[in-house]
């Protein structure tokens, strides 16, 4: 079975509502929000899971007074995959946990990638229900950002390659997804936002930007059930380049 | 990396017809010259054929009343436009046909008997073998039956299918019952070969429907699709299209 190396890279940091990330408790609390990607590498091929934001600029322009964006220079997504000595040509797959702005907003970048997304989530972009209206930007993943024949949609789960496997989570988005990757220690998921902190796991707690709560119950139990580690989406006690010790699942719930 | 493909425009010649057919409510009354296309498709070791133009134009004289001031290109003959881009009918894999009506699956029948496939929507199918009566007049059985293609080289499909690597046929609805347009990716950017679902560029410019008509929701719904998946069109009936025409497409957004 193919093993597969993880490795964080941080996509700049949101200062908003703390409360957006757990229902509620901790209203009335600004607090950093990091920004998450994934790169992937093994078996020949090269990943990215999520894209992070287009740039500061575009947040500026498109955001308003939504939320401080911070960004250091390895940050943006050509910076952080310099760092780790990728371009984004090398990229053959990207992997979008769902189309919010701030994890599609440089799928623009990877010319020679295959996408991998819900259906679900791809026709919901278009029409989002008018709470998420503020999250989804059709320029991010429509025609002008990514080749409609460079999408693989996907109606349900789904073994990509060996040792990675997409399972659709519901809770957070109408149509996000997880991804379960084998690792030399153990099965690593990447929760994106139906896991944004581990409180969210940990307490039980879900994340406040919702769809359906039963679905976001479910979703818990699904990665308890299929995997060792966790990566939240968005949680400070992720490190940038971090490639090891990932938070362990809580089995115990 | 998704395949490339080459893109080019096989006109067989051309029609006149009422314009507000072509555009709903737009020069009522006034005849205009249209093309009857069909595209070539090459690349990634296929030829693949999208619609195959009318029979003849003694042939729309004789089933359909007299042609409005038909001309064909050449000789009118698949064969021929094929022959003129380095093609054989045996050298085609496919044959999409966006739809049923006579003047898009006409010359159908130089593939029968060869490996070609024909990809068509099993909506499609039914609906030209019992169409509404407004559209009768459009569809002609002898021309995609046994009498065209042999059973075994007709594919039907159901939704959004892909047909290769860089190719997806996906449905159109609207001007049919079962219509579907076709995604090709080349250099340049995804091309959408529209068939009739947008008979003109303007169609999908000015979001206003044509007026040969199954259901016009659906059709609407259509031309929001095509702007959801390309950047260039290639229009079933689009004047400014070049008979060999095999790039600088018009854009699918305008401006």
């Amino acid at each position: 079975m193919a093993k597969y190396k993880v490795t964080m890279l941080k996509m700049g940091t949101l200062n908003g509502e703390k409360s957006n990330m757990t229902m509620g408790r901790n209203f009335g609390i600004t607090t950093e929000i990091p920004m998450f990607s994934v790169a992937v590498e093994g078996n020949g091929h090269k990943i990215i899971l999520d894209t992070g934001i287009k740039s500061l600029e575009w947040a500026r322009v498109n955001l308003g007074e939504m939320y401080v964006i911070e960004q250091e220079e390895d940050e943006t997504m050509e910076g952080a995959l310099a760092h780790i000595g990728w371009k984004p040509e090398d990229v053959d797959i990207v992997i979008n946990t769902h189309l919010h702005y701030d994890h599609c907003g440089s799928n623009h970048l990877f010319k020679n990638a295959k996408f991998y997304v819900q259906r679900a989530e791809w026709e919901a972009a278009f029409n989002p229900v008018e709470n998420q209206q503020c999250f989804y930007f059709e320029e991010l993943f429509g025609w002008s950002a990514v080749r409609y024949t460079s999408w693989k949609f996907l109606d349900g789960e789904a073994e990509i390659l060996p040792g990675i496997k997409l399972i659709p989570f519901g809770g957070h988005s109408v149509g996000s997804q997880g991804v379960f990757i084998d690792t030399e220690d153990g099965v690593v998921c990447f929760a994106a936002d139906t896991i944004g902190v581990l409180e969210n796991l940990y307490e039980n707690c879900l994340p406040n930007i919702m769809t359906n709560v039963e679905d976001g119950f479910k979703t818990f139990e699904i990665v308890r059930n299929n995997a060792d580690f966790v990566i939240p989406g968005h949680d400070p006690v992720m490190k940038k380049y971090q490639t090891t010790d990932f938070p362990k699942v809580d089995k115990i719930r | 990396m998704t395949n490339t493909y080459k893109v080019t425009v096989l006109n067989m010649g051309h029609v006149d017809i009422e314009s507000s057919l072509m555009k709903r409510g737009w020069n009522c009354g006034q005849m205009m010259t249209i093309p009857q296309p069909c595209v070539a498709v090459e690349g990634n070791g296929l030829k693949i054929l999208l619609d195959t133009s009318y029979r003849s134009l003694a042939w729309i004289d004789e089933y359909c009343g007299a042609v409005n001031n038909g001309k064909d290109e050449d000789d009118g003959s698949l064969v021929t436009a094929m022959a003129k881009i380095g093609w054989k009918p045996e050298d085609v894999d496919y044959v999409v046909n966006t739809h049923l009506h006579y003047d898009h699956c006409g010359q159908n029948n130089v593939f029968k008997g060869l490996k070609t496939k024909f990809i068509i929507t099993r909506t499609e199918w039914e609906f030209a073998q019992h169409p509404t009566p407004n559209l009768v007049y459009c569809y002609y059985p002898h021309l995609f039956n046994i009498e065209s293609a042999n059973p075994d080289q007709i594919v039907l499909i159901d939704g959004e299918y892909e047909l290769a690597d860089g190719i997806i046929c996906f449905p159109t609805p609207g001007h049919t019952k079962g219509h579907q347009s076709v995604l090709v990716n080349t250099e340049e950017g995804v091309v959408c070969y529209a068939g009739d679902a947008a008979n003109l560029t303007a169609n999908l410019h000015e979001n206003v429907i044509g007026n040969i008509i199954y259901d016009t929701a659906s059709s609407i719904r259509s031309l929001e699709e095509i702007r959801r998946r390309s950047e260039f069109v290639i229009c079933g009936h689009e004047p400014s299209l070049k008979n060999f025409q095999s790039g600088g497409f018009a854009r699918t957004h305008e401006g």
